[in-house]
């Protein structure tokens, strides 16, 4: 049977397509002018150092062990990987080589990122939200701080100072992780790894390793407080704020790696 | 709705709705220096609704508001400066912040935006505590270590920390107990008196009403409907404020017995 007036369910199933997308841009076009405007605002005053100094303890130096475990683990996964592929060339010096290229220009920014995305990203959205739930945010505004000042650009200098160090630091813990499998399973010369290590890694290397560490803060900080401020009412929309912030923080920080990656190859 | 003073705060015809639903269809009032006015009204009349216009915090969709005198658009970071100068604000479940202690919630504005150093700014604070009647070893706990009406307590120090001209308290005894109740209404009564600070405040707490108010305003259906002085209001022959203030249902309601 032939549907009665065909041109009309065209244009429903184009309007069914077309609600989301529109949708989806509205949310993207918010997201972008909330970006730019937390960016306006670092430049511009009020400043509050001890406010970053304390966020920056908090997303650096406590997500400090589980980003030293996971780099020492990479390492050594990375070296044993590395082994046994270069092996089949009986090119296994170039372990050290691979071990270092790897975890400093992608594994040491990437895994920090997703790790701190995980762990930072929805704490500060799940706090900023409960915030706004239980009318902080209000609060703060009619004391007449603006919340963007207080809450958002703080958190967003400190990811983005706090990440490099964090990445220098993971890329010293995965590469030790790897000489230690490559010393006591692979039986390298411990002297002879790290000196390959050394003369092997390029400046360049390690800078975009950094700057991807620090593009990457940067989105940490954006996404949970982009959730935070915009979670709906209610404990749910607490949860959903934090989740959304995780996932938007993860998907982010992939794709920004890749363009990264594009431009620093 | 008149005085021979000048209104310290004005509305001016204030409407908001929300997709279909008008929650306020043209509001009027006027809030006199010294006065202390309570907007009554039944849950979802839009009593916060209309504070929040006020305080800039959501745009209304007509109407003006004037603060002595001179127009102002809270929604405004100008304008919003200046009523957020000289109000203070207590919200209805204190909206204390939780990673700061007491004695840093009260003092936040004089740090932040008076530059106070913390020491002094602590010094006050504890004073503070001292006249809502809270011991002064409350300064350095958190928010979370407190109960309900110690909270509303501390957040009545915050709210007159920077002695406001204005002061607006949002349904200041929601969720306490009537001994609490009425040990903060009496804080509110006797800090404004002291301070000499303008009071607005939003309840749908009958017993508050002689210590909170000198004037009532009742909102209903999205209209101010009845206002008078509070010694009228038991008087009043206005059904709608006659069946708020006995607690009883309309009749046709399809909710009645």
């Amino acid at each position: 049977m032939l549907p009665r007036d065909p041109l009309g369910l065209i244009l429903q199933g184009l309007a069914l397509l077309g609600r989301p997308v529109l949708q989806s841009l509205l949310a993207l076009g918010d997201m972008v002018s909330f970006t730019l405007n937390v960016l306006l605002r670092t430049f511009l005053p009020p400043f509050y150092p001890r406010i970053i100094l304390q966020h920056a303890v908090e997303i650096g130096f406590f997500s400090l062990p589980v980003v030293g475990l996971t780099a020492f683990f990479a390492g050594m996964v990375l070296a044993l990987q590395g082994h046994t592929g270069f092996a089949r060339f009986s090119a296994e010096a170039a372990v050290p080589r691979i071990v270092a290229l790897t975890l400093t220009r992608e594994l040491g920014p990437v895994l920090t990122g997703l790790i701190v995305a995980g762990r930072m990203s929805s704490a500060i959205a799940a706090e900023i939200a409960s915030m706004k739930v239980t009318e902080q945010i209000n609060a703060l505004i009619t004391l007449s701080i603006k919340p963007l000042h207080y809450l958002v650009v703080p958190r967003v200098i400190a990811a983005v100072i706090v990440l490099p160090i964090l990445v220098s630091i993971s890329d010293i813990i995965g590469i030790m992780g790897g000489t230690l499998i490559s010393v006591y399973q692979l039986d390298f010369h411990p002297d002879t790894y790290l000196q390959n290590t050394w003369n092997f890694i390029e400046p360049l290397d390690v800078i975009s390793g950094l700057v991807k560490a620090s593009a990457f803060g940067f989105l940490i900080a954006i996404m949970g407080c982009y959730q935070g401020l915009r979670c709906e009412e209610g404990a749910q929309g607490v949860g959903r704020a934090t989740t959304l912030a995780v996932v938007a923080a993860s998907v982010s920080i992939l794709f920004a790696n890749f363009i990264l990656t594009s431009l620093f190859f | 709705m008149s005085s021979t003073e000048n209104p310290i705060l004005s509305l001016k015809n204030l409407h908001k709705s929300f997709e279909d639903h008008h929650v306020l269809q043209g509001i009027d009032l006027e809030l006199f220096p010294q006065q202390s006015l309570a907007i009554l009204g039944a849950s979802g009349s839009g009593k916060s609704v209309l504070l929040k216009l006020i305080l800039g915090l959501m745009p209304a969709d007509k109407g003006s508001l004037a603060l002595n005198g001179q127009k102002f658009e809270p929604t405004r970071q100008k304008d919003s400066r200046k009523l957020y100068a000289r109000c203070g604000v207590l919200f209805q479940h204190s909206a204390l912040f939780d990673s700061l202690p007491v004695w840093h919630n009260i003092a936040f504005s004089l740090i932040m935006n008076h530059k106070l150093p913390q020491h002094h700014a602590k010094q006050k604070a504890i004073s503070l505590l001292e006249d809502v009647g809270l011991d002064t070893s409350c300064a350095d706990l958190f928010p979370v270590a407190l109960s309900g009406g110690m909270k509303k307590r501390v957040g009545l120090a915050r709210a007159l920390a920077t002695n406001p001209d204005i002061l607006f308290c949002d349904e200041p005894t929601t969720g306490l107990d009537p001994i609490m109740s009425n040990t903060i209404d009496h804080l509110i009564h006797s800090l404004a008196k002291k301070h000499q600070t303008t009071v607005l405040s939003i309840t749908h707490n009958i017993i508050s009403l002689p210590l909170l108010a000198s004037h009532v305003a009742m909102l209903f259906q999205g209209r101010i409907i009845w206002y008078d002085s509070i010694d009228k209001l038991h008087k009043s022959k206005n059904p709608i404020v006659q069946q708020f203030i006995q607690g009883k249902q309309k009749k046709s309601s399809p909710a009645s017995p």
